[in-house]
């Protein structure tokens, strides 16, 4: 009786029982996640700065975007990361794998950052861009660029070379998200745009704009590899 | 004389019982004042979405002539494997404006305001959400996708009038929808619905943490040949109809 009278009044509220059903379902399962969020949030807050280095180094190797590692979300507002074990992670992986030590490092520590090697950086940063399976870590080069992409641009010359070899990768570059997808949809990128666009940045022409079509871009390409 | 008393504690316990399961969240609904079209259309890892609102004011026995309504949608997104809400961009500030619970603002780096069409130079992208007013409808677009395996998307979608004399920043109606992407890769619609009490809060919350960021954010240039805007623009106060 008393399902059947609650049903009822929730009938009157939301329309129809079903609708009602569905609203406490949904809510439900977001608190429940939400719970878990700040939960997870909190496991991480928790951790001392060696324990979160490691699991930086973990979560570089899984390619998760920097604002996307709860590492790195961590990390970065902490003053006292020891700056050795960074540099100690990249000198090591010289890859992909080292790009969030790198990205924090770029960010907590700069002098230290600009004492690395410039092709030690170059190598980490041309290889993840190589290797990204999603480009948000890298942003959409017509409308912004994540922190990434501001360090590739750091890189004179030493990145040249391999973003080269890159040009003639036409495989597509997609950015998870919502607005940010419909962007990638619209201007269809590939690994070779992006390469693209560095290379012009690189080279000088810091007012460089990507264009919306596929064969101008496909024709600038074709300039630089003659 | 207690074998009455228990009847009589039972009957009071029932009607308590009722109206507290009744008023629940899920139970009350948010202001709706006109009627949503909601389309969504799964795909390889992505979701396309239809979501229209008409607005016709005496839906809820309100007054207002709205020559320009539009959308401002929110979203939460979760990856069930970290255990974590996920963001597609750093530079929108979208993790620095999002709430405690992680909504936040659906808007692009480079687009001044938070109405989710709304061009820097004040005209609307139609792509994107064509705006618009009594008895004509505005709709939001979106295709949403890309995430791994193992997210889940909620989004609400609120129509506030954008331009009226007389209940200009009212908000008209507000619609939920959510769809996720399993283990194995497919995408399906969750729940679309209308919205609840608490997630018109949650709003409000996604405002404050919006007008919070947009002072301190960078210029704003959404290319295209739209005006550069020097920092993201605050939301007026939007209050319900």
């Amino acid at each position: 009786m008393l399902g059947c009278i609650c049903i009822a009044g929730c009938d009157i509220k939301s329309k129809n029982a079903a609708t009602r059903q569905s609203q406490e379902k949904a809510r439900l399962r977001l608190e429940d996640m939400q719970r878990i969020a700040a939960q997870t949030a909190q496991t991480y807050k928790a951790m001392d700065n060696a324990t979160l280095v490691k699991k930086l180094a973990e979560q570089s190797v899984l390619k998760r975007e920097p604002f996307n590692s709860l590492a790195y979300r961590e990390l970065k507002g902490r003053k006292d990361v020891n700056s050795d074990s960074l540099v100690a992670l990249i000198r090591e992986r010289k890859n992909s794998d080292a790009l969030l030590p790198l990205l924090l490092l770029r960010r907590l520590d700069e002098r230290t950052y600009a004492q690395l090697p410039a092709d030690l950086r170059a190598s980490v940063l041309t290889d993840a861009l190589q290797q990204s399976k999603n480009f948000n870590t890298w942003g959409l080069p017509h409308l912004y660029l994540e922190e990434a992409s501001k360090a590739m641009l750091e890189c004179d010359g030493s990145a040249v070379p391999a973003l080269k070899r890159m040009l003639s990768e036409t495989r597509p570059a997609p950015v998870f998200g919502s607005k940010e997808r419909m962007e990638y949809l619209r201007y269809k990128y590939r690994l070779c745009d992006y390469a693209l666009f560095f290379l012009k940045r690189l080279q000088g022409d810091t007012s460089f704009v990507m264009p919306l079509s596929v064969e101008a871009r496909d024709s600038l390409i074709r300039d630089i590899l003659k | 004389m207690k074998k009455k008393i228990y009847p009589q504690l039972f009957r009071l316990l029932s009607i308590a019982g009722i109206a507290f399961i009744c008023f629940l969240p899920g139970c009350q609904p948010t202001q709706e004042c006109g009627t949503w079209t909601f389309t969504g259309t799964p795909g390889d890892h992505s979701f396309s979405v239809s979501s229209a609102f008409d607005f016709t004011p005496a839906t809820c026995g309100k007054e207002c002539n709205c020559t320009t309504d539009c959308i401002i949608q929110m979203v939460w997104v979760y990856n069930e494997e970290d255990g974590t809400n996920v963001y597609a961009s750093d530079q929108s500030g979208a993790s620095a404006r999002a709430t405690s619970n992680g909504w936040t603002i659906d808007q692009l780096d480079g687009w001044a305001y938070a109405y989710y069409g709304l061009n820097n130079d004040g005209t609307f992208d139609t792509g994107y959400n064509p705006p618009g007013s009594n008895n004509n409808a505005t709709t939001l677009f979106d295709t949403p996708g890309g995430w791994p395996n193992n997210t889940l998307f909620y989004a609400l979608d609120v129509t506030v009038c954008y331009k009226s004399n007389t209940c200009e920043n009212r908000i008209l109606g507000y619609y939920f929808w959510s769809w996720s992407i399993d283990n194995n890769g497919n995408s399906t619609q969750f729940i679309a619905a209308p919205a609840w009490k608490d997630l018109d809060k949650q709003f409000q919350d996604a405002v404050t943490g919006w007008n919070n960021w947009a002072p301190t954010s960078s210029s704003q240039d959404e290319g295209g040949g739209q005006p550069v805007l020097p920092h993201a623009v605050t939301l007026p106060t939007l209050t319900d109809l």
